[in-house]
């Protein structure tokens, strides 16, 4: 019996990396390391159904070692960023500024095909009507049309509508992004003095801490029951 | 680390120690009915035929009692073995076939170490 959930243990850990190394296209809509646990109980949960000389608890402790195995990797992804990333894997921008990211796009094993196909789905067959494109962990596409493709707003009538560009996340679960950081073109010192404009001195207490094309900057921080939403203040 | 983590470690634990104590049960029953069949042999070896059918009766008693339990967590096949060899052995000696016995005690015997052996924790078995 130690055996078998030995053998789970390291065929868990096996199909996990191995789902991560195929990369996205595989998983659809799930974390790589749920489809695993799909896969795996389905099959494990098959074997001592159609075999009667199979004891059921041949069946049982390995999904229950599954679910063990599960709930530590949610806790850990939960509580901790890297785990996240390693298990997740991090999302990729295919179309930036209007543009395909072709190399981003070999990296991922992501086709063209596999592109429009998405963007189809999602109601744009013109792809020169996206601005942005992002493959999530999950396998499903997210697009943002260009301005001038979006749907009419009140504002958009009242003012120019200058193109928005994406939001950038520059600290997520207390962690300063500096990749994210970099793009918008700040530094460190500016990301402090904004999160103090928002009343946080340490950035450990920051959840979320974004800053939209517009320059609109959303302050999440752990002790306060709602996010502080301000413009924040051009560099120099 | 959060509470989810501490249970799930805790659920892991529990699973290591149930797995230990089936794993222990099962080898322990697999040596005692190594040892039960030894005793028949060497009963039926010095022609005392009696004392070896009485001896396997007591052994056939002693595994009824036993087999429900152990098929919870082992191959139903595997305790089938055990139940056929006993048996076949017991019938042998009723009615006195020498052949026939020693097949019988050769069966149980496989099926006995097979009882102990399998699934051991070794690295053969994992890998």
């Amino acid at each position: 019996m130690l055996t078998v959930f030995i053998r789970v243990v390291v065929l868990y850990l096996f199909s996990v990396l191995a789902m991560r190394l195929m990369g996205k296209r595989q998983v659809g809509q799930l974390q790589p390391y749920e489809l695993v646990l799909a896969l795996m109980v389905a099959e494990i949960a098959a074997s001592p159904m159609e075999n009667m000389g199979t004891p059921l608890l041949y069946g049982l402790v390995p999904i229950l070692g599954l679910m063990v195995l599960h709930g530590v990797c949610t806790a850990l992804s939960v509580k901790w960023l890297p785990v996240r990333r390693l298990l997740n894997g991090r999302p990729g921008v295919v179309i930036r500024q209007g543009c395909m990211d072709t190399v981003q796009m070999q990296k991922m094993g992501y086709t063209v095909e596999d592109l429009m196909e998405e963007l189809r789905g999602l109601g744009y067959p013109d792809i020169s009507e996206i601005e942005t494109a992002i493959l999530e962990t999950n396998g499903r596409l997210s697009a943002f049309p260009k301005t001038i493709y979006e749907g009419v707003q009140k504002q958009d009538v009242l003012n120019d509508a200058p193109e928005k560009g994406m939001p950038r996340l520059l600290v997520v679960d207390g962690q300063v992004q500096k990749e994210h950081l970099m793009e918008t073109g700040h530094d460190d010192a500016w990301l402090k003095t904004q999160l103090e404009k928002a009343g946080e001195k340490r950035t450990c207490d920051v959840v979320l801490a974004s800053l939209n094309g517009e320059g609109r900057m959303y302050v999440q921080g752990k002790r306060k029951d709602r996010p502080c939403i301000f413009s924040a203040e051009r560099e120099g | 680390m959060g509470r989810a983590i501490w249970v799930a470690l805790i659920s892991m634990g529990l699973i290591l120690l149930a797995s230990l104590y089936a794993d222990g049960a099962r080898r322990n029953i697999g040596y005692q009915l190594m040892e039960r069949r030894q005793k028949v042999l060497e009963y039926a070896q010095h022609g005392n035929w009696e004392m070896a059918k009485q001896m396997l009766l007591e052994t056939e008693n002693w595994w009824k009692e036993r087999e429900e339990r152990l098929a919870l967590f082992t191959h139903h096949e595997l305790t089938d073995a055990v139940g056929d060899g006993i048996a076949q052995t017991l019938l042998a000696l009723e009615k006195g076939e020498v052949y026939e016995l020693f097949a019988g005690l050769e069966r149980l015997k496989n099926a006995a170490e097979r009882l102990h052996e399998q699934d051991a924790f070794v690295l053969k078995n994992i890998l």
